[in-house]
């Protein structure tokens, strides 16, 4: 649990600085360093959704996220729920596909 | 992922930056800047500016000296409307393309044959070494767009730019003069001969004439003539003649140069740039004061053409206006002093020249007084959304202007907006600080050039006045522009312009009141100068009988006044079809559907000839004036053809026509009998009746005026979701708030001012002032426009007036390096 909420701090840290990029630094460090640890990816992915939560809990804080959700949605064409959704489900799949990546590429290696 | 993160996929922006919650879309809430308390650095202020916004998101900008307003002006316009700022000169530089593909072509092709960019270009380049008040000023201006733009958090990008994956650009003083000359464009006017000269090539010249008079036959001059109603002057209509050939070019023209103005022209309910103003003298309001009502009428869109502020400099400049974004200046408004507002005169100032080149094919040189001349010739190059090249073009120049094919002939355009001079924004500046309406008039004769305007002034001493000011050129022979003129001559060329003395005007007229929605502007009995007014005449009609009609006119009046309901056009036709039924009916209506034109004529005699929103009659008179106007002018449309009709005569031709019941022209020349004006009116109310209960049934709820007439108010990029679609509004062609066709146009501004000895102003227009699509701003006045009421506007003089409630936040821009 503390390495999930590692990794949320450096994936809201990564994104603040260097923006998405940050995600994809992250996950691959996580994937090469715990490559021998189980469900890394997974884990790395939860931590990432967190990271971005957090961080869309700040955006939230001036109270007119929900306006917008409203107009973005409007403009794709989608749900503002499903902007939200869509945005938590991009990073898990970047934080995921890097850290599987960096993970099984260090295992190649290391053999 | 990094792929799907990092690259456009079609229209969608790229997902990775867009999503992000730290400076993506998300941050939007956070970024946002609006009328928040804030400071912030900016690069050539003298010194600290204080921006106080007020409840309603309206910077009030207290600064040390005019460069130091002018320079926040542009820093809060950019806060505010960044975005607007970029789609305004993508469009105004014909580069829309590089945003919409290939589909923004066409538009992109008309903006860069017009010219535009390069008399903004001979703009900047005659200010860049001018060190007057007005050069400086304009730098300032950019100056301030260009700090907010260099410090702006990432955060605060405006949603379009995410949406495109484009970043703001450096604002320029060139960006500036371009949009005052697609402001130019956009209210030039050219539609009296160009018509005229289609309508001669289609039933020949005699004709024409009759059809689109230069003077039109509906006489209720903005200067007053001293009459106490409305004079409709005979029309002298021809038959329908042989086609006038050598007309053809002439009517061509405005296809070529100006294609999608071209193109509404002859619209069913045409889109018409207009406007309304008006101003009561003390005399006749019900406070002893003068008022003064203005309400111009453009696109509507969101973010709104206009964006509200007020600047002061104390001991020089108290200015409370509107500002075009873009533009560094107020400009309509008022100052402690006097208020003033515009309509557009609708003059011709624009000629067509017939140019004799050297190489039909490839011209390269073309002959003025047997000389030949180098022509200018310029390669545009028209780029895609990934900067690949859609197309290639070589465009044209002559001494005169933009030259252009037209069927076999090379035609060039000589035009004002094109001839602008850096010194037009003095004018404004001059209005932000004059005393008097006397002065007020002019300081904008003395600077103003185009596009020409009727400018009402009213001022605290209870004086009102009116002039239409611009550049009028003056031509050899008889004068008139309506003609292709031989361009291999000198002695074709403009000979100067009319002088200012010669404008129409008006100080203080003994009716008390006056009145200008772009008709005529002086009565054609009293000058042979033709100064514009081929606007139908009805919104002049209605105003000028609701101000005779009240010696004691209120604010709350003039507010009504700017959406009342009433029609002249309906109440000058209406009547007619009613009259012409009975008529019909009393002498056995032989080949009419009688019940169904006893119904119809039922129907008209019960409306009130209103257009409100609940209103059922509006549908049933539009619908059979659309009908009349298909009967009358049959001869003017293409052989068994309703639809395409080349030119459409003005409704006024149409009233006169009544005087005259067996005149040709109402033949419908389809059927065998010869038909009179009794005929086609009451076949064409029976014809409306039939249309529209097959579409909404009997009468009843679905004839309903607000389930018909909306307004559409698009977003910059017409995404529907950042649009205020399906507006019911109070209002039809010729009523005072128009509303016509697609309804995206209209009353873009209503303002009312009481010059008493605290002058107080009431405003709305159908947007906000924040161009943040998620900001409570962004349209937060369109309910109160879609109503009709307007808000009194806070008018402090000093920062520290706005307290409590009234005051949302400030602004303070210090200069770099100050803390």
């Amino acid at each position: 649990m503390i390495a999930v909420l590692l990794v949320a701090l450096a994936v809201a840290a990564a994104t603040w600085v260097a923006g998405w990029w940050g995600v994809a630094l992250v996950a691959l460090v996580c994937g090469a360093v715990w490559y021998d640890r189980r469900a890394v990816a997974s884990r790395v992915t939860l931590g990432a959704v967190l990271g971005w939560a957090a961080l869309l809990i700040v955006d939230a804080s001036g109270g007119g996220l929900g306006r917008v959700m409203g107009v973005v949605g409007g403009v794709l064409r989608i749900p503002g729920v499903a902007l939200l959704l869509l945005t938590l489900a991009f990073v898990a799949l970047l934080a995921w596909s890097a850290s599987t990546v960096a993970s099984e590429f260090r295992r190649t290696v290391t053999r | 992922m990094l792929f799907v993160g990092a690259r456009r996929i079609g229209p969608a922006p790229a997902l990775g930056g867009f999503l992000e919650p730290a400076h993506g879309v998300w941050a939007l809430e956070r970024g946002r800047t609006g009328d928040a308390n804030a400071s912030a650095q900016v690069p050539g202020l003298g010194a600290e500016v204080e921006v106080v916004y007020d409840d309603r998101a309206v910077p009030h900008i207290f600064a040390a000296t005019e460069s130091d307003a002018i320079r926040a002006l542009g820093y809060v316009v950019a806060r505010d409307r960044q975005f607007q700022l970029y789609a305004q000169t993508m469009a105004a530089s014909g580069r829309l393309s590089e945003l919409g593909g290939r589909a923004a072509l066409g538009l992109d092709r008309e903006m860069r044959d017009a010219d535009l960019m390069r008399a903004a270009d001979r703009r900047t380049a005659q200010s860049a070494a001018d060190t007057s008040r007005v050069a400086r000023l304009v730098r300032a201006y950019a100056d301030g767009v260009n700090a907010y733009r260099a410090t702006m958090p990432a955060s605060a990008m405006p949603l379009e730019f995410r949406l495109l994956g484009v970043t703001p650009p450096q604002w320029t003083v060139r960006d500036s003069y371009l949009l005052f000359g697609r402001m130019g464009w956009t209210l030039a006017s050219i539609a009296t001969e160009t018509s005229r000269a289609a309508a001669a090539a289609r039933v020949g010249s005699a004709a024409a004439a009759g059809l689109f008079p230069d003077a039109y036959p509906i006489v209720e001059p903005i200067q007053p003539n001293g009459q106490t109603a409305p004079r409709i002057d005979r029309v002298a209509l021809a038959p329908p003649g042989a086609p006038d050939t050598s007309a053809v070019l002439l009517a061509a023209a405005p296809s070529v140069f100006m294609p999608s103005l071209a193109s509404t022209d002859n619209a069913d309910e045409p889109r018409q740039f207009a406007s309304n103003n008006w101003a009561v003298a003390p005399s006749r309001s019900a406070n002893g004061h003068a008022l003064l009502a203005g309400d111009p009428h453009l696109d509507l869109t969101l973010p709104s053409i206009w964006y509200e502020v007020h600047l002061v400099v104390p001991g020089v400049l108290d200015v409370y206006g509107v500002t075009i974004p873009g533009l560094p200046s107020v400009v309509i408004g008022f100052n402690r002093d006097v208020a003033w507002t515009f309509t557009n005169t609708g003059a011709d100032v624009a000629d067509f020249y017939a140019e004799q080149v050297d190489d039909l094919a490839h011209p390269t040189r073309y002959r003025v007084d047997g000389v030949w001349r180098t022509l200018d010739r310029h390669i545009e190059q028209y780029r895609g959304r990934r900067g690949e090249v859609l197309a290639t073009d070589t465009t044209y120049s002559t001494h005169r202007g933009p030259m252009r094919r037209v069927r076999d002939r090379w035609l060039s355009m000589r035009w004002t907006v094109l001839e602008g001079k850096p010194s037009e924004f003095e004018a404004f500046y001059q209005a932000g600080t004059v005393r008097s309406a006397a002065a007020f008039e002019a300081a904008m004769g003395g600077n103003y050039l185009a596009p020409a305007q009727n400018m009402l002034a009213a001022d605290r001493g209870g004086h009102i006045a009116i002039q239409s000011t611009g550049r009028f050129p003056l031509r050899q022979g008889d004068g008139s522009g309506a003609v292709v003129r031989d361009g291999s001559l000198s002695a074709s060329d403009w000979t100067g312009s009319l002088p200012v003395a010669r404008y129409p005007h008006s100080l203080d007229p003994a009716q008390g009141y006056l009145a200008s929605a772009n008709q005529q502007p002086i009565d054609p009995r009293t000058t042979n100068d033709w100064w514009g007014g081929s606007y139908d005449p009805w919104r002049a009609l209605r105003i000028n009988a609701l101000l005779r009609a009240d010696s004691s006119v209120t604010v709350d009046d003039m507010r009504r006044f700017q959406t009342d309901g009433g029609s002249s056009r309906a109440e000058l036709f209406a009547p007619a079809f009613v009259r012409a039924s009975r008529r019909v009916l009393a002498r056995g209506g032989a080949g009419v559907d009688r019940p169904r034109l006893a119904r119809a004529e039922s129907l008209l005699t019960r409306w009130n000839m209103r257009y409100a929103a609940d209103d059922e009659g509006p549908v049933l008179f539009e619908a059979a004036m659309r009908e009349l106007t298909d009967r009358t002018w049959d001869e003017l449309t293409d052989e068994g053809s309703r639809s395409r009709r080349t030119v459409t005569p003005s409704a006024g031709v149409l009233a006169a026509l009544l005087a005259d019941s067996t005149n040709i022209w109402w033949d419908d020349r389809s059927t065998a009998p010869r038909e009179d004006r009794d005929d086609i009116l009451t076949a064409s109310l029976a014809a409306a009746l039939e249309s529209v209960e097959s579409k909404y049934g009997r009468a009843g709820a679905r004839w309903r005026w607000s389930t018909i007439r909306h307004a559409n108010i698009n977003h910059l990029l017409r995404v529907p979701a950042l649009s205020a679609l399906d507006v019911p509004v109070t209002g039809s062609i010729g009523t005072l708030s128009p509303s016509a066709g697609a309804g995206t146009h209209g009353a873009s501004w209503r303002m009312v001012v009481d010059l008493g000895p605290k002058v107080r102003a009431w405003t709305v227009y159908p947007g906000g002032q924040s161009g943040d699509p998620a900001s409570t701003h962004y349209r937060d006045r369109i309910e109160a426009w879609r109503r009709g009421e307007l808000s009194e506007v806070r008018y402090p003089a000093s920062p520290a007036a706005l307290t409590g409630s009234a005051r949302a936040g400030t602004l303070r821009l210090v200069p770099t390096g100050a803390r």
